[in-house]
């Protein structure tokens, strides 16, 4: 079977640095990374940290960087990666793996959940398209981590992430809360014009950031 | 949902999750959720819709707790930000409810957002009941006060440290063990069985462990989504054909009509005689459905659910189209067995609740599409008020004891990674209780588990601290075995076949005779114990 080297850029957090380590991996055709990241594990390296689960495009968990470019491990073929690291920009617990506790506790408080009169849920219920389009989004953090403004620590910018919740927020009818000072209040402004975060599941991020701009 | 009710009845609550919270199984699902009450349904339809086909090993008194409060559980998920798909004017009309496969009538509600816009909801609720978060925390054992669970011990894989948290009482929400089969299993890498382990060690019982149900229809290539679900019976339509590897017909049309375990049984036998295709798999041709005359808007009908969609990087867009056949083979979904527990999620442990997967009983010997939410949902609202209501009366402060897990695994050598027993173990139990089982391949698998076991005494750790893998494994490991133990255990009790249970030295339905639980509990040696029980249908 075909082989190739996959470098791989490992998080050590007992030396605060990435290190690239360097694997052989089989690419049999419609390989993914996946499959090379679960190749490396049970045959060569099984401390080498990633998160994954679904194994295919339901649940957003093994989201790293290649080709340049944040994507899912689960969809990326094997066939012309030639490198791997962590998500940029976010925590980083060991190796691919992401502190997503630690990104999500930047963001509590703010009420992400329909904020009105405590009322039955209305029988009645019209949801706006986009609404259904920001209900995929697999939290998998990959516009977060193409966002050229976000910097994990800095108060008050969650990155895009934050403005599809809010999106969501905005467009249900049984939200009475104020999204569009939230997204203000959270840095919009710096999205104007930027439009370079990326969603590998097709949310629409540059319609909701306009959706939330003032 | 139980963490919902706990917190809404008073209590404080935690939540300890070994991955992120709300990336399980629940996420995964293609959102699809049966609810009583819309029109032209009966209570007494839906009630004997679940019971006939779980083979009635079902708890009467558990299947209509679901059917009565799962109008009220579905609305109170709506309060939290989800969305259950209505039509143009905003109502719930005839066109989008569902008929899902084997129900008697349409009841079966699309999510937006699919599982991800549910898991989505669940998390929100979290932040508005104030519930705290434990994630990348590993539960390693409930912790007694003489026989009362009054605390959890835990491993904090982000530190890599041992904790216990005291509680007035525990609820279980740890979902199934569809990974004790990787790769051939739907469901996500998290599935252990975790709870069955954690609640069998504890002395609680466990019923019907052998009824493991597996879907129709997995891809069977390449290797990166091998075992990922493409389908139910009802993706075949009226007209789809399952074809063996000799090109002869298995199941020529109406395979939308029949429940799951039913397809399955005879994939099952054509995989056994070895009539297979190239992938070990078989043959499902969709192609007559598109010269029906609503053959493609059923195509499109169906492939808008998401249930599919694995299928256009398996194997190309002519197969999305259903122009092409496809290679499948039955994967494993979900346990209908599991911790006994009454409608409040009471197990006999005072202390200990459940809800949803890991709660035995619901569904008897196969369960239907799109109850499996609605089960999460009103179980995990009862469990969490009845946890929340006895834990009020407990005293504070209980005295408990542990003893240390993973302080000796750190950097200890050895020659063998955890990660290698984890696959022995997964593929001694996909041939051994996949799919066809036998008392000699169930007594071998028995025998093979003991070999595990002594091997994982003398597994291999790295020494790192932080987000240990190869300690996740082996905590991981332990729980499987328990659990590989008690399907394998109560596989070789049931000597018919029934429901996903297929034994081929007994092919037949042992009727009412065998209309029977197993029911399952640790002895005083360790040992599993066990009694049949006249099922309560």
């Amino acid at each position: 079977m075909k082989k190739k080297q996959l470098h791989v850029n490992r998080w050590l957090p007992e030396r605060e640095k990435l290190v690239r380590e360097t694997f052989i991996v089989p690419e049999e055709p419609g390989a993914t990374v996946l499959q090379a990241l679960l190749y490396i594990y049970e045959e060569t390296d099984s401390t080498l940290a990633f998160r994954y689960s679904c194994r295919y495009l339901r649940c957003g968990l093994c989201g790293l960087q290649a080709r340049g470019k944040p994507q899912l491990a689960c969809r990326t073929k094997l066939a012309g990666v030639n490198e791997i690291a962590p998500l940029p920009r976010l925590p980083l617990l060991r190796d691919l793996v992401v502190d997503r506790a630690a990104y999500f506790s930047t963001i509590q408080g703010l009420s992400l959940y329909p904020v009105g009169p405590a009322a039955e849920p209305p029988v009645i219920l019209r949801e706006d398209p986009l609404h259904r389009n920001l209900m995929a989004c697999l939290e998998c953090l990959c516009c977060v981590a193409s966002c050229p403004a976000y910097c994990f620590g800095e108060p008050c910018f969650a990155g895009p992430y934050l403005f599809i919740k809010l999106g969501q927020l905005h467009l249900d009818p049984r939200d009475m809360a104020d999204r569009k000072g939230q997204a203000q209040e959270w840095g919009i402004k710096r999205c104007r014009g930027c439009e370079k975060c990326v969603c590998p599941n097709g949310v629409r991020l540059k319609e909701t950031i306009i959706l939330l701009s003032p | 949902m139980a963490a919902v009710a706990a917190a809404e009845a008073g209590a404080r609550v935690a939540v300890l999750s070994k991955e992120p919270v709300g990336y399980g199984n629940t996420r995964m699902a293609v959102g699809l959720t049966a609810c009583a009450g819309l029109p032209g349904d009966t209570r007494e339809a839906f009630v004997e819709d679940i019971l006939s086909a779980g083979g009635y090993l079902n708890d009467r008194v558990l299947v209509e707790t679901l059917v009565d409060d799962s109008p009220a559980a579905l609305a109170k998920l709506e309060s939290f930000g989800h969305t259950f798909i209505r039509d143009g004017a905003g109502k719930l009309s005839p066109g989008v409810i569902h008929r899902a496969g084997y129900h008697s009538r349409a009841r079966t509600l699309q999510s937006s957002g699919a599982g991800v816009g549910l898991a989505q909801a669940l998390r929100a609720a979290m932040e508005k009941y104030g519930i705290s978060l434990f994630e990348d925390t590993f539960v390693l054992g409930l912790l007694k006060e003489e026989d009362t669970v009054r605390g959890v011990h835990l491993f904090d894989l982000a530190r890599g440290e041992e904790l216990v948290l005291a509680c007035g009482a525990a609820v279980l929400a740890t979902g199934g063990a569809g990974w004790l089969f990787y790769p051939q299993t739907s469901n996500a890498r998290t599935s252990t069985g975790d709870g069955y382990a954690l609640a069998f060690n504890a002395g609680a019982e466990l019923i019907d462990m052998e009824q493991i149900q597996a879907l129709p229809f997995a891809v069977t290539h390449p290797e990166a989504y091998r075992g990922i679900f493409c389908g139910e019976p009802a993706v075949a339509g009226p007209a789809g054909k399952i074809i063996n590897g000799r090109g002869e017909a298995v199941l020529n049309g109406g395979i939308n009509r029949m429940d799951r375990a039913s397809v399955v049984c005879r994939m099952s036998a054509e995989i056994a005689n070895g009539a297979v295709a190239a992938h070990g798999g078989l043959i499902l041709d969709l192609r007559p459905n598109l010269a029906l005359e609503d053959g493609r808007q059923m195509r499109d009908n169906i492939r808008n659910t998401g249930i599919f969609n694995v299928v256009l990087p398996a194997y190309g867009r002519k197969a999305f189209n259903w122009e092409e056949p496809w290679e499948v083979m039955p994967t494993i979904h979900f346990f209908m067995g599991g911790v006994r527990a009454d409608k409040d999620g009471r197990t006999c442990l005072p202390g200990l609740y459940v809800a949803g997967e890991v709660q035995g009983g619901v569904h008897g010997a196969n369960r239907l599409g799109s109850v499996a939410l609605t089960e999460i949902l009103v179980f995990g609202l009862r469990a969490g008020c009845a946890a929340a209501a006895y834990a009020k009366n407990m005293p504070g402060a209980p005295r408990l004891r542990m003893h240390p897990v993973t302080a000796e695994l750190f950097g200890r050598p050895g020659p063998v990674r955890p990660v290698t027993l984890v696959r022995q173990l997964q593929n001694l139990l996909w041939k051994s209780a996949g799919l066809v089982r036998n008392k000699s391949l169930l007594q071998e698998a028995l025998c093979g588990l003991g070999d595990i076991t002594d091997k994982a005494r003398s597994a291999s750790f790295s020494p790192e601290r932080v987000y240990n893998t190869e300690i996740l494994d082996y905590l991981e490991l332990q729980n499987m075995l328990v659990t590989a133990r008690l399907v394998l255990q109560a596989a070789l009790l049931r000597e018919e076949s029934r429901g996903a249970h297929f034994r081929s030295d007994f092919p037949e339905s042992g009727g009412e005779a065998w209309r029977k639980n197993i029911v399952l509990r640790r002895a005083e040696n360790g040992d599993i114990g066990y009694r049949l029980e006249v099922s309560r249908a």
